[in-house]
């Protein structure tokens, strides 16, 4: 129990409720579209009808490699990137760095091609700016959108960035500021909505989510926040402070200084030998690999991996790529192993629950809906305790459009990706799905009256839920004994999800009580 | 990633089990519901209940399972608030 004045729990309260009322439905858009992030390499692979390849990083590359290279001009030979796709196909980017004349920055500019791991055959090859040309497959659309639309809402850099970093420093702010006004924490963790009115039971149900998730509600706002910033604004501050403005010094002190400069031309060492010694010792198969300066006496190849059975974050193995030889483990920060690197490695996992497989994705999902639940309640909260006053109750309205639009949207847009794939240009019709049923659900909301409004708009979430199985079908998706066939449970299961919830909405919008002891109850059942 | 999971899982189990107990004797909540009030409990019963819900996840980390150990963190705050927002039967 924390004991405040009365004077400033009042002003407490007053930050907790403002700053949720003013940023509140913002961040309920990022903490949900983080929430479906979460599980972006399960939605691609949905989306594209699964997986080529169980595991395309661990399949024999080196010749298919040595191929392409002869295919790109020489100046694009500088630096390769690798990583596989959702589709389960190769990303081989042979890049240099050159300035982008469109932003002024100087940028990686090379040819992108993905490339199909069992054949080596080059299915797409684009050539641009790493920012064109990555994840702008007809494939990538949907995940794409969905985390850029979590990442910076879909508005300019370094914008979008510092957006969503303020919104998770509000998230900060409303956790601290709830732990501090709520006075009987460990007291009422255990006291179920009380059933003596809406206003209480709302309360209740709010101050229960929020005490069960404030310390992962802190956790993915700190991490959230760090990773808008760190960028953005984090390395640029940095190398003012402590560099002089010189961001080139701050670079070579947080991932070290390149090695002696050497363009003697030299013949690559087999990269699936450098690919198996590194998955011996990691204990897991790459994630993504890239070769600094091909074909050069000074080549490097620093291949990443995701975390070990039972361990929380993952390694990266550094290789000589003349000679093949291994260089040892490379920190993420810095040239030496630090509390720094420590800190700065467990970010990522915090954050994005990517560390045990989809088991962690699960629990992470629930917590980011967890999140989102507070959000509301919150909101719902503090416009029941004005209820009388019209123009808060204009914002009421506005709570259930955005609580059930942005589902609503997301689901439009992933209708609109099945019926463009193969036949139009996918990011531009995800892009206006998710906009036409953002429009639809608002100009629901101003014609329907507020008591019709949630159960209609439940009722067309579950709708979109259920008929995205069958859109992806009938246009071509891959059935569901094809995809257990080749070890893509994962679209069976997605479908699955899909369904199951949009029969949740569907009861909802029906007025029936999926689980009577969960719902609100009546009051006077108990005294 | 079996290992893991089995461990995840087992650990669960055990602090859900903990919560459950927890709920079912926490003197507020019974007071909310108008349930009738046990005698208070012996202070065995409460450090059997802190064992149930505390031990899984210093076991994992003990099993050298970090990653159990953070995503036992994750779920049982999920499964906690669930176990508290499950109204007790009012017959009881």
């Amino acid at each position: 129990m924390i004991k405040l004045s009365q004077e400033r729990t009042r002003r407490l309260i007053a930050v907790h409720g403002w700053s949720a009322v003013v940023c509140g439905l913002f961040l309920y858009v990022v903490v949900l579209t983080g929430a479906v992030a979460v599980l972006v390499h399960e939605i691609g692979a949905w989306s594209v009808g699964g997986s080529k390849v169980a595991e395309p990083m661990a399949v024999p590359m080196d010749a298919t490699l040595r191929t392409l290279a002869q295919q790109v001009p020489e100046a694009q030979r500088e630096d390769v990137s690798l990583f596989a796709n959702a589709a389960g196909e190769l990303v081989v980017f042979f890049h240099t760095h050159q300035l982008n004349p469109a932003t002024g920055n100087m940028e990686d500019f090379g040819t992108l091609m993905d490339v199909d791991p069992r054949s080596g055959e080059v299915l797409r090859s684009r050539e641009g700016y790493g920012g064109e040309v990555f994840n702008a497959g007809p494939g990538d659309a949907l995940d794409r959108f969905i985390v850029d639309l979590h990442v910076n809402l879909h508005l300019p850099d370094p914008w979008g960035l510092y957006a969503t970093g303020i919104l998770g420093l509000v998230m900060l702010v409303a956790a601290i500021s709830g732990l501090l006004i709520h006075r009987h924490l460990i007291k009422d963790a255990f006291v179920a909505p009380r059933p003596s009115g809406a206003l209480l039971q709302k309360k209740d149900r709010h101050v229960l989510a929020g005490t069960w998730g404030l310390v992962f509600g802190f956790v993915l706002a700190f991490t959230g926040s760090f990773f808008s910033f760190a960028t953005a604004l984090g390395l640029p501050l940095v190398a003012i402070t402590a560099f002089g403005g010189d961001q080139v010094a701050a670079i070579e002190t947080l991932v070290g200084a390149p090695a002696a400069s050497d363009d003697t031309p030299a013949p690559m060492a087999n990269l699936d030998a450098m690919h198996e010694r590194s998955a011996r010792e990691a204990g897991s198969v790459p994630l993504f690999t890239s070769v600094a300066h091909w074909g050069r006496a000074d080549s490097q190849v620093l291949v990443f991996h995701s975390p070990a059975e039972g361990q929380l974050t993952g390694t990266s193995n550094l290789f000589d790529g003349a000679s093949g030889e291994f260089l040892g483990v490379k920190p993420s920060l810095g040239t030496v192993p630090s509390a720094g690197t420590v800190a700065f490695d467990l970010m990522g996992p915090l954050h994005f629950g990517n560390f045990a497989g989809l088991l962690s994705k699960i629990v992470w999902v629930c917590l980011g809906l967890a999140m989102c639940y507070v959000t509301i309640t919150g909101l719902q909260l503090w416009l029941q305790r004005r209820e009388h006053d019209p123009l808060w109750q204009r914002l009421a309205g506005s709570v259930e459009v955005v609580a059930y639009g942005t589902p609503i949207a997301l689901a439009g847009a992933a209708h609109a990706f099945f019926l463009s794939y193969g036949r139009a240009d996918t990011h531009l019709w995800v892009a206006s799905g998710f906009i036409g049923f953002s429009i639809l659900s608002i100009l629901v909301g101003l014609v329907l009256p507020r008591a019709a409004l949630h159960r209609t708009l439940a009722g067309c979430l579950g709708a979109l839920l259920v008929l995205l199985p069958l859109t992806r079908m009938l246009l071509g998706g891959t059935p569901w004994a094809a995809a257990l066939a080749t070890g893509n449970g994962v679209v069976v299961a997605m479908d699955m999800v899909m369904v199951l919830s949009g029969v949740i909405c569907a009861r909802v919008a029906a007025g029936l009580r999926w689980m009577p002891r969960f719902a609100a109850p009546l009051p006077g059942a108990a005294t | 990633m079996m290992l893991t999971l089995l461990l995840f899982v087992a650990a669960c189990l055990l602090s859900s089990l903990g919560f459950a107990w927890l709920a079912a004797v926490n003197p507020k909540r019974r007071r909310v519901y108008g349930l009738a009030r046990p005698a208070a409990p012996a202070p065995w019963q409460k450090l059997a209940m802190a064992l149930l819900v505390l031990a899984p996840g210093v076991l994992l980390l003990l099993c050298g399972q970090v990653a159990g150990f953070v995503l036992w963190l994750g779920a049982i705050t999920v499964i906690g608030w669930v176990v508290a927002l499950r109204r007790p039967p009012l017959t009881a």
